[in-house]
């Protein structure tokens, strides 16, 4: 009888043990995925949130027209995150494309979005250094004292114009302020990016 | 005796049509990439990259030519802005005409954008400019309207330095609609003329300026033989050899 229970008792103990460094195992495997996945994935995680989430503070400073147009966007709407401009936005969409133009206080803010490739995108060869702005490389130019941005992103074409009506002004002085309105532009609304 | 005075009115007659400013049917073109001497490099591209677009004035004649490296302009040796020698043809390209600006496209790396065209003389706000295409208007800055297609290219097509601009964004034109008067309007001043760009889209760099010349000279030859009602081939314009 004592030899059954002692028995048992073993029989349990070695089965708690391996149990126990079964789920130490599971646990540090575990442990160490969890380790593994955040240094992996986080600025994976970061993109995956930023193509699903529009920024819901940016586009709720659009005016409601804008926030309608926007939506029904067939590409996916870039926006300026200065308030000020927002509210003056005026959004266009049309096919393959989206337009938003802001005035403020001297100053014209054009954006254009439209995607890449099909029939009529251009055929010759074009080399040009870009500027990296946040994480966008962008090329910027000046055509009759309009500062401009272009690049391309998520396979949409994106270009940023920024106009002065007076001639010193420091934003079209240089492209500080173009490419601050590049850097900190918002997903607002349109196409799946 | 009657001969000879048919003659010398003949001549009278010759002399003050020699006189009088270039008709259309006269329109010659240096070709494309040719730039005024001294301006810079051009491209050398015979490509039209905006084929049927309408001509962005709404009359004929027209001149397409420097502003810098013509009489009146920075580079152009002095004088006024109304010299006839502004006000004739051959056109002149001047995409890529030297400037500080990058310019993939241009032989330089840098340079002018787009084009610039005189209308018939130098009266300000005067002259319409027009769409050249179908299209939504998608920006009106200070001395800028911006039209895109409608055609779902994605291709924009702007115009500088107009005046009494009667369009607004969201307005929907067509080939023709009047968009502004051509004018001088800038920061600082310009000649009067109208800045013509057309943009493309590029898989690596996003819109680029392309050159607008050779879509211009045939919108341009296109509308003063529909409105002379004449075929096509009946146009006495050519690239000028001179």
């Amino acid at each position: 009888m004592m030899r059954t229970l002692f028995g048992f008792l073993l029989f349990s103990l070695l089965i708690v043990l391996a149990c126990h460094k079964q789920g130490a195992t599971n646990n540090a495997e575990s442990d160490a995925a969890e380790q593994r996945v955040p240094q992996a994935s986080n600025t994976q995680r970061m993109a995956e949130k930023r193509s699903r989430q529009i920024d819901v503070t940016t586009f709720r400073v659009l005016s409601e027209e804008a926030q309608r147009t926007v939506a029904a966007a067939p590409v996916p709407v870039l926006a300026p995150a200065e308030p000020a401009l927002l509210r003056s936005t005026k959004a266009v969409t049309g096919p393959g494309y989206y337009a938003l133009s802001a005035r403020e206080q001297g100053v014209t803010v054009s954006i254009q979005g439209s995607p890449v490739g099909g029939e009529q995108h251009l055929t010759v060869e074009v080399q040009a250094a870009g500027t990296i702005v946040g994480d966008r490389r962008v090329f910027t130019t000046v055509n009759e004292g309009i500062r401009t941005a272009t690049w391309v992103e998520n396979g949409v074409a994106y270009s940023v114009d920024v106009e002065c009506e007076k001639r010193a002004d420091s934003r079209c002085e240089s492209d500080k302020y173009l490419t601050d309105i590049v850097g900190k532009m918002k997903w607002v609304g349109g196409g799946a990016r | 005796m009657i001969r000879l005075l048919n003659g010398c009115t003949a001549s009278v007659i010759l002399v003050l049509i020699l006189q009088m400013r270039p008709h259309p049917m006269d329109f010659s073109y240096r070709p494309p990439g040719e730039l005024v001497a001294g301006s810079g490099t051009g491209r050398l591209d015979n490509k039209e990259y905006l084929p049927g677009i309408r001509f962005p004035l709404e009359a004929a004649p027209a001149f397409a030519n420097s502003q810098v490296w013509g009489p009146g302009g920075s580079q152009g040796g002095g004088g006024s802005q109304c010299d006839v020698a502004n006000y004739r043809y051959p056109w002149h390209d001047n995409f890529c005409e030297t400037r500080d600006h990058p310019m993939p496209l241009c032989p330089a790396g840098v340079g002018h954008q787009g084009q610039d065209i005189r209308p018939a003389t130098c009266v300000k706000e005067h002259y319409w400019a027009v769409a050249a295409i179908d299209g939504t208007v998608t920006n009106v800055g200070a001395y800028s309207v911006y039209v895109t297609a409608d055609d779902g290219s994605g291709i924009r097509v702007d115009y500088l330095h107009m005046a009494n601009v009667i369009v607004q964004v969201g307005n929907k034109v067509v080939k023709g609609n009047r968009l502004g008067q051509v004018s001088d309007v800038y920061p600082g001043g310009t000649t009067i003329h109208l800045h013509f760009n057309i943009r493309q889209k590029d898989a690596t760099l996003g819109f680029v300026f392309v050159p607008p010349y050779t879509s211009l000279v045939s919108a341009y030859q296109h509308m003063w033989t529909s409105s002379l009602h004449l075929p096509a081939h009946d146009i006495s314009s050519k690239v000028d050899q001179k």
